[in-house]
């Protein structure tokens, strides 16, 4: 177990590693100087001259890569370009916004997804199965991003439940910050929970084809009992694989879900660094996204280990 | 046994003729196409034109689905974007196809240290979602439709390239594999004749699949403002603009969603009705 | 008494029917053999006792369990009786269990569904069962995981549910089939043990009439979803009736004819010595000596320059053993060493090597026929892999006429493959399913290209069709067309078509039923003798490499441990390891002989009069 944690962090670390040259490399080839953009295009050169080499911009590639590298791994992510603020105190301050809401879809998209999986597996080919197979065919195929729209036509425009954007903040209380968070939350959780319903759902029924529940049937437990019992915990397996790859769409999906609730989360930092032309923010939460992604997977291979025994060894 | 099997064989198309998911998803996946390229030659007027007067009009006899807050005619629009998206996911499929397919290929067929190399280089794509690839793009294409083709391609290559390889794999460690070994046949040749046959069926499911995927991203992107550009019309942009105009004209969100969802529908059960057809688990070993 | 009876049991499928008015019975305390090949509803019948039927299955006539109509139980009476009144044993110990769950939790289990315990009393009564199946929980903790036992121990854990509750009646479908003989041997006492024990019924399904020789009091035959005949077991031995039971005993003790061989008999009595090894001449040299040491290779000097490919009768480099055989060895394996690295242990050592052949030496010269017999996972489909050049050896060598693998040009590898085809176990995975019986057979020519044109491909293909007893039209049949004899025969027509010298057979009977096995036995008798092949025999089955091999060798953990004429090694095995194997191989002869001897009486049902078919 421990040489295979050691091994699986050695591929981590070199995985990140790479990404980061990637990421610096992409960035660096793109067109357009930051300080042009910054100053505008007529301002004096001495005085962009000035500005390049007070973010460093002087620097030869493999220097700045060094810095850029040093800095992130001591949690300095170097100064924005435009806010001039340090880029850590930005990306905090909206983590603070996508994580929670990350989070909060996760566990809506696990805890919708696993019993109506389990349900449709256990009722197989009866009416709630395909009730359910239906309704996930048309889960999947809804963007997440017009689902949210009708989320807010229905319940901020028409019922004026729940706000239809904006955030108040963590110090407004837990209530009315969690409020502005549900629509975004079930709008990305939707999609994702149809995907992994389905995935359950034929990773139960084909749990239970396996010899052990008919060995466990032979001992006298009910279909049910068989269900809860044995081939439950297996169907969990893959379906904690397709959780891992789901969450770099989950990412994607907080982006573009925090546009349209002009949510003040780190999809919309990107997006305005973009426009402003401000690399190194938009460099910086690329990196910290990919390496989200990594470490998520890496978090599923760990878990794998603590559901099957097979791969734990005895020390 | 072996007679059913020979059966279900030869009666394909019967098969296929039955099975109802398949045929809707066909039927909608042509309309789709259909629409792409009727609009080619004839749309009900030119979406991009604008016209101020005639903005926000009610479905009628000359705009069937209406206008939209600039006076463009929505099924012209909805047409135009049947192409963008269509364009994109297709490039982006073939991108997917023509380099994992391959690779993976490779990876399997020379194992050791090409096969660790190719397969390692893929999971580091895949820790890139297709987003954020669009977003690291989107200076060196500038956004656009390349741009979008470009990163939902690239993030299709390790998605084709470990359906190849962990379809090729058990298919090297099968006897007839072995038996053509012994009968003198290279590993390329093998890949041709024995392996790359008894897998396309699952590059065909998985392609629709991706093509599904593609349909959605490209709205996505574009939704955002990494896709088509204006006045190229596309379904993701078109919700982009009406998402203001929720309360006043829904009927301008609701149509290009919808045409989304049917779309990827569509493919979805193309997608599930072609794997029923051709997996070849179900064809053979039962 | 009968403890257990199924009275004109119908059961069809989605209308398909799968059993036809089956009746048998099991007396209290007797162990009946239910025979039949696959697809004779054997197994059918016992997940109707059991009411685990497939969907779409309907089932009509009476399951009577201690006078007791199971068809007519409900679901939830049903749960209450299995594992408590009928106990099941599978075919397939490596997936009966579940993986995520201790063996001690598996087996608690039957107890607390039952009994209704606390846990602590189900844990200490699962300890106890497993004791009584040879799992003490002084070895076998309680909270091992099923991945780190073997196929033996996890099939005594599903015996261990199966007779926890004391059941009056256990099924046990194939429970052996999955497990080598010497495992097998082991599994049969103890279910012998536990059911003398307890007084148990157990009905035991199998196609294997030596087990049932060995085990069973009574018999009944099954075949197309019928009973054909059934009968006490010395009855049905000594007298049967019914012609298919005729033909599944003479299949199962088959012996195809030999050229230059007299069949062997099943017991080679005292001082008959099959002739062939008499004009090798080298037979007992061969076994002289303790250690066994296929010698010849080991004497070739390594590294020598070896004579071109052409050479054929360049003399082989030990003069002292050339008499042994009667030509030059086509292939030569010298002390062949093939290591897979195994897991890492530690991070700071290197991970460990597990040499799946370890130092192995072997010859098979022309027109003769080889045997190689050893359990599953003893290296043999290693070593076949390696000495047809699929795999690189990490140590000693493979010699084709005398020139090592290792210095082959492509030319070389080509002239090889020619003289050495190959045929696979498994007829259903050993052809593309894509492609044409002609093409696949034809496959093989790749190695002529060039040098035969399209009307010589297709009268070979029609030539090796008609060697193997296909018909030239079946060219155009795809592999799914035909049935597993028929692909069997396929794949030898397969290997016959570059005309070779030597075919090496990987387990080539092992997956058919045993009337088809004796007819591929006989062709493969037939075309050595045509064609003067010789063969490389690899197979798990010492009853099918006596009849099928001159000269026999015997693997375990990787290395020969034995080697000689055949008819000397099965009659008097020199090595502790082919004495073990022969002992717990299944042999009717012997299984009757022993009956026989047992006392009258010994079995409930001994002596009685067959009941008839």
């Amino acid at each position: 177990m421990l040489v295979y944690l050691a091994k699986r962090l050695a591929s981590l670390a070199a995985t990140l590693v790479i990404a980061s040259v990637v990421i610096f490399a992409v960035m660096e080839v793109l067109p357009g100087d930051p300080a042009e953009i910054m100053l505008g295009t007529n301002a004096r050169p001495d005085t962009l001259a000035a500005l390049r080499a007070d973010f460093g911009l002087d620097r030869p590639a493999p220097e700045r890569y060094a810095a850029w590298v040093a800095g992130f791994v001591q949690g300095d992510l170097g100064r924005s370009y435009t806010y001039s603020v340090p880029v850590g105190e930005l990306v905090a301050q909206r983590l603070w916004v996508s994580l929670p809401l990350a989070a909060i879809s996760l566990l809506l998209t696990v805890l919708i997804a696993v019993p109506v999986g389990a349900l449709a597996a256990a009722r197989r080919n009866g009416p709630a199965d395909v009730g359910i197979m239906a309704a996930t065919q048309v889960g999947i195929a809804v963007p997440n991003f017009w689902f949210a729209m009708l989320l807010v036509f229905v319940f901020a425009v028409s019922l004026r439940l729940l706000p239809a954007g904006g955030f108040p903040g963590w110090g407004a209380g837990l209530w009315p910050a969690g409020r502005s968070l549900i629509l975004p939350a079930v709008a990305l959780a939707l999609p994702q929970a149809s995907i992994l319903a389905r995935v359950m759902r034929s990773s139960l029924i084909d749990a239970l084809g396996e010899d052990y529940v008919r060995t466990a049937r032979a001992k006298g437990l009910s279909r049910s009992e068989v269900v809860r019992r044995h081939a439950l915990r297996n169907a969990l397996i893959p379906v904690l694989t397709i959780m891992g790859l789901q969450f770099s769409f989950l990412l994607a999906g907080t982006i573009i879900i925090e546009n349209v609730f002009f949510l003040p989360g780190l999809g919309r930092l990107v997006f305005q660094a973009i426009t402003q032309r401000d690399l190194i923010v938009v460099k910086s939460i690329v990196m910290l996204l990919v390496a989200s992604v990594v470490i998520v997977n890496f978090l599923v291979e760990v878990a794998y280990a603590a559901v099957d025994p097979r791969l734990r060894r005895r020390a | 046994m072996s007679a059913t099997m020979a059966a279900g064989r030869r009666s394909l198309a019967a098969r296929a003729l039955g099975h109802p998911s398949f045929l809707l998803g066909a039927a909608i996946s042509l309309v789709v196409a259909a629409m792409a390229l009727l609009s080619f030659v004839w749309t009900p007027h030119d979406p991009t034109v604008l016209d101020i007067a005639r903005k926000l009009q009610p479905p009628s006899a000359t705009h069937w689905l209406g206008t939209d807050q600039y006076g463009r005619d929505v099924l012209s629009m909805i047409m135009h974007g049947a192409v963008t998206s269509m364009a994109v996911s297709f490039v982006a499929v073939g991108i997917g196809l023509g380099l994992g397919v391959p690779l993976g290929l490779l990876a399997a067929a020379r194992r050791g240290l090409v096969g660790e190399a190719v397969m390692r280089a893929n999971d580091f794509v895949f820790a890139f979602p297709a987003l954020i690839i669009a977003i690291m793009l989107r200076d060196i294409f500038g956004p656009g439709a390349i741009n979008a083709m470009v990163a939902i391609g690239i993030f299709n290559v390790p998605v084709f390239a470990r359906l190849a390889y962990g379809a090729a794999l058990p298919l090297w460690t099968r006897e007839f594999v072995m038996a053509a070994r012994v009968a003198g046949k290279g590993g390329g040749l093998i890949t041709l004749e024995h392996i790359l046959p008894n897998m396309l069926s699952l590059v065909i499911v998985q392609a629709t699949i991706q093509l599904s995927l593609g349909v959605l991203a490209e709205a996505a992107l574009s939704y955002v403002g990494l896709g088509v550009q204006p006045p190229a019309p596309s379904w993701g942009r078109m919700l982009n603009e009406a998402q203001t105009l929720m309360a006043l004209a829904p009927r301008l969100a609701l149509v290009p969603g919808l045409a989304i969802v049917v779309t990827v529908m569509g493919l979805n059960l193309l997608g599930d009705g072609l794997r029923d057809l051709l997996d070849p688990r179900l064809a053979r070993e039962r | 008494m009968t403890m257990f009876s199924v009275e004109g049991l119908d059961l069809s499928i989605y209308g398909l029917p799968i059993l036809k008015g089956v009746s048998l019975s099991v007396g209290e305390g007797e162990i009946l053999g239910l025979v039949g090949e696959s697809g004779s509803g054997k197994s059918m019948t016992a997940l109707a006792a059991m009411q685990l039927m497939p969907r779409g299955a309907q089932a009509r006539g009476r399951i009577l369990l201690d006078g007791e109509d199971l068809l007519s139980k409900s679901e939830a009476q049903m749960c209450a009786l299995r594992g408590r009144d009928i106990g099941m044993v599978f075919q397939e110990p490596m997936t009966a269990l579940n993986p995520l769950k201790t063996i001690g939790a598996q087996v608690a289990e039957c107890f607390a569904q039952h009994l209704g315990a606390r846990r602590a009393e189900c844990t200490a009564w699962a300890g106890q069962a497993l004791e009584r199946v040879g799992l003490p929980p002084s070895r076998f903790p309680l909270d091992r995981y099923p991945h780190e036992l073997s196929g033996g121990q996890r099939q005594r854990v599903v015996i261990a549910m199966a007779v926890a509750l004391k059941p009056k009646l256990i099924i046990a479908d194939e429970p052996t089939t999955a497990l080598d003989v010497t495992t097998q041997a082991q599994i049969l006492e103890l279910m012998r043990e536990l059911v003398a024990e307890e007084g148990t019924s157990l009905l035991m399904i199998t196609h294997d009439l030596a087990v049932v020789a060995e085990m069973a009091d009574r018999v009944t035959v099954m075949r197309h979803g019928e009973v054909v005949e059934e009968g006490t077991t010395a009855a049905f031995f000594s007298g049967m009736r019914h012609p298919y039971s005729k033909a599944l005993l003479e299949a199962s003790t088959h012996v195809p004819a030999r050229r230059k061989l007299t069949a062997p008999p099943i017991l080679p009595r005292e001082g008959e010595v099959a002739p062939h090894s008499g004009d090798g001449g080298g037979g007992a040299a061969a076994v002289e000596g303790t250690a066994p040491s296929p010698d010849p290779t080991r004497l070739a000097p390594r590294g020598a320059s070896h004579p071109p490919l052409k050479g054929r009768d360049q003399p082989y480099p030990s003069p002292s053993r050339r008499e042994e055989g009667p030509g030059t060895p086509i292939l030569v394996a010298q002390s062949v060493v093939r290591e897979y690295r195994g897991r890492r242990r530690s991070l700071f050592k290197a991970p460990e090597k597990r040499r799946a052949v370890d130092a192995v030496s072997l010859a098979v010269r022309p027109g003769e026929s080889v045997g190689l017999v050893g359990e599953s996972g003893c290296g043999k489909s290693t070593l076949a892999r390696t000495l047809m050049a699929l795999e690189p050896p990490q140590g000693g060598a493979v010699l084709f006429r005398g020139r090592s693998f290792a210095d082959f040009s492509a030319a070389d590898l080509t002239a090889m493959r020619r003289a050495v085809q190959v045929v696979f176990q498994d007829p259903y995975g050993s052809f593309d399913p894509r492609h044409k019986a002609g093409r696949l057979v034809a496959e093989p020519l790749h190695l002529l290209r060039g040098e035969i044109d399209a009307a010589e491909r297709n009268r070979r293909i029609a030539a090796v069709l008609r060697d193997v007893g296909l018909r030239p039209e079946d060219a155009d049949k795809y592999p799914h067309e035909f049935s597993g004899g028929q692909r069997q025969r396929l794949a030898i027509a397969r290997a016959l078509i570059t005309r070779p010298a030597l075919i090496i057979l990987d387990e080539p009977v092992s997956a058919l039923d045993v009337s088809i096995r004796a007819q591929v036995l006989d062709l493969l008798a037939d075309l050595q003798a045509e064609h003067g092949l010789a063969y490389l025999f690899i197979s798990h089955d010492l009853t099918v490499v006596r009849a099928i091999t001159d000269r026999v060798l015997v693997m375990r953990a990787g290395q020969i441990v034995e080697e000689g004429p055949t008819a000397e090694v099965f009659a008097a095995p020199r090595h502790a390891y082919t004495r073990e194997l022969l002992a717990a191989s299944p042999d009717l002869s012997r299984a009757l002989a022993a009956r026989a001897m047992r006392p009258a009486g010994a079995g409930p049902a001994a002596g009685e009069v067959p009941s008839g078919g």
